[in-house]
């Protein structure tokens, strides 16, 4: 070391904190966790502390002196819904009550035994309604907090917050307790006409914890959940809550630098999944992820992790089926001598989604290879427009009606009668323009219906299914790869008058919102597509493989999409067909 | 720069899903296709798409103009000529969005943008798949670089994926590799004001991203003689974002840099503005300005006398004096300053027009 360098020793309260050192031209010249040690040329720095996308900074002059010269930069408080000490959103009242909840006295509901699932609603900016609150603000702001359901894996709504949480409008928090079984369960919002959804495992000895603060939208002006930057962790039932407590302080920073980065794993983080106060089996399944995805990773240290969180959540959580799948695949053997090495028996264990979008991804790859497990009643047919934003499953429930079907088949024995009546009769005539009327309107006013309607004039007339419609075709059985599906999207956008069916429905939100994304998208695709003929061969096998991959949906999603337009493009057009026929 | 192409995108109203107007995204279009003129851009080599300045009295609103089809045109187009040219893989393509928009990041995936049509609503949300066609442009090298900015607003609906559209299969002659693509993208965040009056730009409203971009391209210095490369604008846009973006800091925007090759942008190295103001009834003194080096880079008088020294060539660029304030013009960087004979005090300078009170 010359006269004109030191050692500098740069440190940080968390200890998890990326550590950052740039010189005076902003250039990157050291980074680590603390202490991060270095010997850099005398001159100006500046040393940050960063925890995701917050920092904080320390402008200092290393100069000339004897021994290290030590930089202490405070780590940032951080935006979490977990309100814990370290964090810029939590409050002493919020820790309190948080507190309360993991409390087992305290549950709201018992439902079952063995398990738990804590929710906490919380607005960390919240009001102070003690003064000037009259009856409209405390609705809007209370309808802020609505919206959420707990459903079981049978699909059975069994908690609504709204109805049995606890609502403090006064410290803006909403919360609920559950005592419950082992197994799988599903967190619903709904707003807007669709349900987004997030899966909430129960496992035995532990406290589900999931926590979601409530954040301005901009465009609405009023508080909305931000299901983003949910917190989902497991602690051990009836152990209350510690805002200081250093395991969920590394638990939200190991989260916020996944959601906004990818960090290296670091021996600070394997000693603490083997430290005897190790209890949060959610950063296991973090390190779990992060193991997976760095190339170098040890096949000893994975195993052994994999070993502990299958210990503490149990071998048929999800996401232990997930990572369990993924050593499969990667080293062709079980993690565990007595588990079994069959993709087919492994996927058999699932009994609801898992928790982590990076789950999620295995779990596709290894059905991909294990197509027998894409059934109907398989995991894969429930989330059809998955959210891949963010560290946690999410998928998107749309809602359909089915109190229409009746109606709308009343109507199509009216339409069916028609197709053999002599239409040159007047009031025949004026009977099929009058069904049709009627008809149209309903099948625009759901898809569901639309596709009953479709569904019940098969079975009627059989006869219409040999015609060279998809319907029976695209049945997702007969569907075995991308080459199938990218025929089966071609034949839909070929075979019907997208460019004059779509727009006739644009504006009807209630329609459209009993399609999926997908569904959508689709739709105005095969309308865009329409003015080109040609442009139709563009959808190929690579165009669906792209398609499902930025979707991260299983091949069975996407031929149910493609077997719903068909049907619903079939039914538009042989109610289009008849109007052009039927004199005016 | 005859080479160069550019698609500027601006989308300020959406009549069929009710989405907040905004007053940015046509003065974005103006900046940079005024950035563009400057640079040597041929102006029939920019194309813009953008909400039209007169609003027909009577139209359809799930029609409304710009629609995804308006910019797939002019794009397909583009790519139709640019692959009947024997010698393509030459001159830069810029694709610019500004408007609302969604965005997907994931962890194994950089973030992929889309802007919402005019005609979207919340439930057909018909959009333009920015990152989509950034990467086509790259994959059928149809340009020898490929800059995509995207300086969108996003709501609180994150239950977007956007959807590819379907183009034929990338052309065999592994021109591709040899293109490097810059993809910006504002990460906004709810809560945070992506676009906002600018008061240097006259209080024009303007995206907080395209705003910062050009304002550096305008104060930096340049890296090499050719400019300042990607790397080198990715970082100095980074540091700069909370200073520029204030005391309502919008999260850093996302910048994925070229995986081959890089791309110089051109810079005007008018350095950024600090403010020293020192009290009207204070005793005449004087200010020294340190830099890294511990070199002393200038001298200004406290007073009337006006009185100043710079060392030549350096990190000094410019100054004025209004009464009791100098506003200087530095390189950004890491520096310090000492009022009289008080201790030395580190600060940064990085695009934010500091004010400095002694």
């Amino acid at each position: 070391m010359s006269n004109y360098e030191r050692e500098i020793v740069v440190q940080t309260n968390n200890p998890q904190a990326e550590l950052l050192i740039l010189d005076s031209n902003f250039r990157i010249v050291g980074r680590g966790i603390s202490p991060l040690g270095l010997t850099l040329p005398l001159g100006l720095y500046a040393a940050k502390s960063k925890v995701g996308v917050d920092e904080s900074e320390t402008l200092v002059r290393v100069g000339q002196g004897a021994g290290p010269y030590t930089i202490d930069v405070p780590s940032p408080l951080f935006d979490s819904p977990v309100p814990l000490s370290a964090t810029s959103t939590a409050h002493d009242n919020h820790v309190e009550a948080v507190n309360n909840l993991l409390k087992h006295e305290n549950a709201t509901l018992r439902l079952g035994t063995g398990s738990e699932i804590a929710i906490c609603l919380r607005d960390p900016q919240r009001r102070n309604f003690e003064r000037n609150c009259d009856d409209f603000e405390y609705a809007s702001y209370r309808s802020s907090f609505e919206g959420f359901q707990i459903f079981n894996s049978h699909g059975d709504m069994i908690a609504d917050l709204s109805r049995d949480g606890t609502f403090d409008i006064l410290q803006g928090l909403l919360t609920l307790t559950l005592f419950v079984d082992e197994g799988a369960y599903v967190l619903r919002h709904t707003r807007q006409g669709h349900s987004l959804c997030l899966s909430i495992p129960a496992s035995r000895g532990w406290t589900l914890q999931c926590y979601i603060n409530l954040i301005v939208d901009p465009a609405e002006m009023k508080l909305v959940p931000d299901l983003t930057d949910v917190s989902i962790s497991y602690g051990m039932m009836g152990n209350g809550f510690d805002p200081n407590a250093s395991a969920p302080a590394h638990l939200e920073t190991l989260r916020k630098e996944m959601l906004e980065g990818r960090p290296q794993i670091s021996t600070f983080h394997t000693e603490h999944i083997f430290s005897s106060e190790f209890e949060n089996p959610m950063f296991g399944l973090y390190v779990l992820q992060l193991l997976f995805a760095q190339s170098s990773s040890d096949r000893r240290l994975i195993t052994r992790v994999l070993e502990k969180i299958a210990r503490l959540l149990g071998p048929m959580h999800p996401d232990v089926v997930a990572m369990s799948l993924h050593y499969m695949i990667i080293y062709g053997s079980s993690y565990n001598p007595e588990r079994s090495t069959s993709l087919h028996e492994e996927l058999g264990l699932l009994r609801g989604p898992p928790i982590l979008m990076a789950s999620w991804d295995i779990l596709l790859r290894a059905a991909a290879l294990n197509p027998e497990a894409l059934d109907s009643d398989s995991i894969f047919a429930s989330p059809k427009e998955i959210i891949s934003s963010g560290l946690f499953l999410k998928w998107v429930i749309f809602h359909d009606d089915s109190s229409w079907n009746h109606i709308v088949r009343e109507s199509l024995d009216l339409l069916l009668e028609s197709f053999d009546s002599d239409i040159s009769d007047n009031a025949a005539v004026k009977d099929v323009r009058r069904t049709f009327k009627r008809l149209f309107i309903l099948a625009t006013d759901t898809a569901a219906s639309a596709v009953e309607v479709v569904r019940y004039a098969r079975s009627k007339d059989p006869s219409l299914d040999s015609n060279g419609n998809l319907i029976a075709p695209i049945a997702t059985d007969r569907i075995y790869n991308a080459s199938d599906m990218a025929f089966a999207l071609r034949c839909v956008a070929g075979l019907y008058e997208w460019a004059e069916i779509v727009p006739t429905f644009r504006g009807r939100a209630g329609w459209l919102r009993r399609y999926s994304g997908l569904e959508g998208d689709l739709l105005f695709l095969f309308r865009d597509l329409a003015a080109e003929a040609s442009a139709i061969e563009l959808l190929d096998s690579r165009y669906v493989d792209r398609l499902l991959a930025a979707r991260r949906v299983p091949m069975l999603v996407l031929a149910a999409a493609i077997s719903n337009l068909d049907l619903c493009g079939w039914l538009a057009s042989k109610i289009m067909k008849r109007l052009r026929q039927t004199p005016v | 720069m005859d080479e160069d192409y550019a698609i500027l995108v601006g989308i300020s109203w959406y009549p069929a899903g009710n989405f907040a107007e905004l007053s940015g995204p046509l003065n974005d279009v103006a900046l940079v296709e005024k950035w563009l003129g400057e640079s040597g851009l041929l102006p029939c080599n920019i194309i813009k798409i953008t909400t039209p300045r007169e609003i027909p009295a009577d139209f359809d609103k799930y029609a409304a103009p710009p629609i995804a089809d308006d910019f797939d045109h002019v794009f397909r187009a583009m790519l139709d000529r640019r692959m009947a040219m024997p010698d393509r893989v030459k001159g830069r393509l810029y694709l610019y969005f500004s408007g609302h928009g969604f965005s997907s990041k994931t962890q194994d995936r950089d973030a992929e943008g889309a802007l919402y049509c005019a005609n979207a609503t919340r439930i057909a949300y018909e959009h333009i798949f920015g990152t989509h066609y950034a990467r086509i442009a790259k994959a059928w090298a149809l340009f020898a670089q490929v800059v995509l900015i995207m300086d969108c607003c996003r709501d609180s609906e994150f239950i977007r994926t956007p959807t590819p559209r379907p183009y034929r299969d990338t052309p065999d002659d592994a021109l591709s590799a040899d293109v490097p693509l810059l993809s910006i993208y504002a990460a906004p965040k709810s809560g945070k004001a992506q676009e906002r009056p600018i008061e240097e730009r006259g209080n024009k409203v303007h995206g907080l991203l395209t705003h910062a971009l050009f304002k550096l391209l305008e104060e930096l210095p340049a890296s090499s003689q050719r400019g300042i490369d990607a790397t080198e604008l990715k970082a100095r846009l980074l540091e700069s974002w909370t200073e520029i973006s204030g005391s309502n800091a919008a999260p850093r925007p996302e910048i994925y840099l070229p995986a081959n090759g890089t791309i110089y942008f051109s810079t005007k190295n008018k350095g950024s503005a600090v403010t020293f103001v020192w009290a009207e009834n204070a005793a005449p003194s004087n200010l020294q300005l340190i830099d890294s080096g511990a070199k002393i880079i200038g001298v200004f008088a406290l007073d009337d006398s006006g009185t100043f020294s710079t060392t030549q060539n350096g990190p000094v660029l410019s100054y004025t004096r209004e009464a009791n304030a100098w506003t200087l013009r530095l390189t950004p960087g890491l520096y310090e300053y000492k009022h009289s004979d008080k201790e030395a005090i580190s600060f940064r300078v990085a695009g934010g027009n500091r004010r400095v009170e002694l």
